[in-house]
């Protein structure tokens, strides 16, 4: 066995160990593991790209998501131009405060609420 | 990712070239296996995990983004499927009280075959004497031959703690083996 000698460590210092862990390098496995690792290898393999996060889109894909965009974009314009059909707006009130009409809501106006259009009822 | 060459090997691996495949098997399958026989100190054992090591590997490939090395990759992954295997036979010992110890399979490991040599044989036991962490450390080092900074990312620790380590196990080591020898 080589011992280096005089190095402060009873005779056997860090290069020592080190050296007899590196001997451990030469175990080979066995060969039949080669061939199961060779066996291994998926039979997607040999043409068939690999599915994974880095892939492009697929042509359906691709069409989906433009159909997804066009239909969203119009909504929103849609929105946009059409605000009445969405939000509460209030008539001019002519009488007071407490008179609000909506015009969205003729049928639960109440006598007292429309008197916009009873103009010969003035007091 | 490393080099020119690794990012070719690995985006045909992505386009599913059997060859890039085999290439990767032959560059790391004994590092692998070597890396597993000396933390287990069981043959078979380090034969299986390599196998699904690689199987792993296979599968992970598209979530593989190419940080690391493959060798690092590889490693690290061996790395968690032997703490999982350990963890699930701590969990079987306890439950069998002790039936199925490691210590009755290496009896009939093949490792008994490779360590004919006393030298071999006596490193190996000297480092099985030591904790998982300072074994780890030495094997990925001084046998795999990876750097503190593939052991970093290989590890997920920072390698000044490893470099630390490292050094705490290898004085450890050579402790062991000079009172092997004197003795």
């Amino acid at each position: 066995m080589n011992v280096k000698l005089g190095d402060g460590h009873g005779g056997f210092s860090a290069e020592w160990a080190r050296e007899r862990l590196r001997v451990l390098s030469s175990v080979e496995p066995p060969d039949s593991l080669r061939d199961k690792l060779m066996a291994g290898i998926p039979a997607s393999a040999g043409g068939q790209p690999v599915n994974c996060r880095h892939r492009t889109w697929s042509r359906g894909m691709w069409w989906t998501s433009v159909a997804a965009v066009v239909a969203i974009t119009t909504s929103v314009v849609a929105w946009l131009e059409f605000p009445w059909e969405r939000s509460v707006r209030p008539t001019v009130d002519v009488n007071s405060g407490s008179g609000q009409v909506y015009a969205s809501d003729h049928n639960s106006l109440r006598p007292s609420d429309s008197n916009m259009y009873d103009i010969n009822g003035l007091r | 990712m490393r080099d020119r060459s690794e990012r070719r090997t690995l985006a045909a691996l992505r386009e599913g070239q059997r060859e890039a495949y085999a290439r990767i098997v032959d560059a790391h399958y004994r590092s692998v296996y070597r890396f597993l026989l000396f933390l287990g100190r069981d043959a078979s054992l380090a034969e299986d995990l390599t196998q699904e090591v690689f199987a792993s590997a296979w599968r992970a490939l598209g979530t593989f983004r190419g940080e690391s090395s493959i060798r690092t990759w590889l490693h690290r992954i061996a790395y968690h499927a032997f703490v999982d295997v350990q963890r699930r036979r701590e969990r079987d010992q306890a439950v069998t009280g002790g039936l199925g110890d490691c210590a009755d399979n290496a009896i009939a490991d093949p490792l008994h075959g490779i360590l004919a040599n006393e030298d071999m044989a006596e490193v190996v036991q000297a480092l099985h004497d030591l904790d998982l962490e300072e074994r780890t450390v030495l094997v990925l080092h001084y046998v795999d031959g990876l750097s503190y900074r593939e052991m970093a990312e290989a590890l997920k620790r920072p390698d000044g703690t490893l470099k630390w380590v490292t050094s705490r196990a290898l004085e450890k080591l050579r402790r062991r083996l000079a009172g092997k020898v004197e003795s």
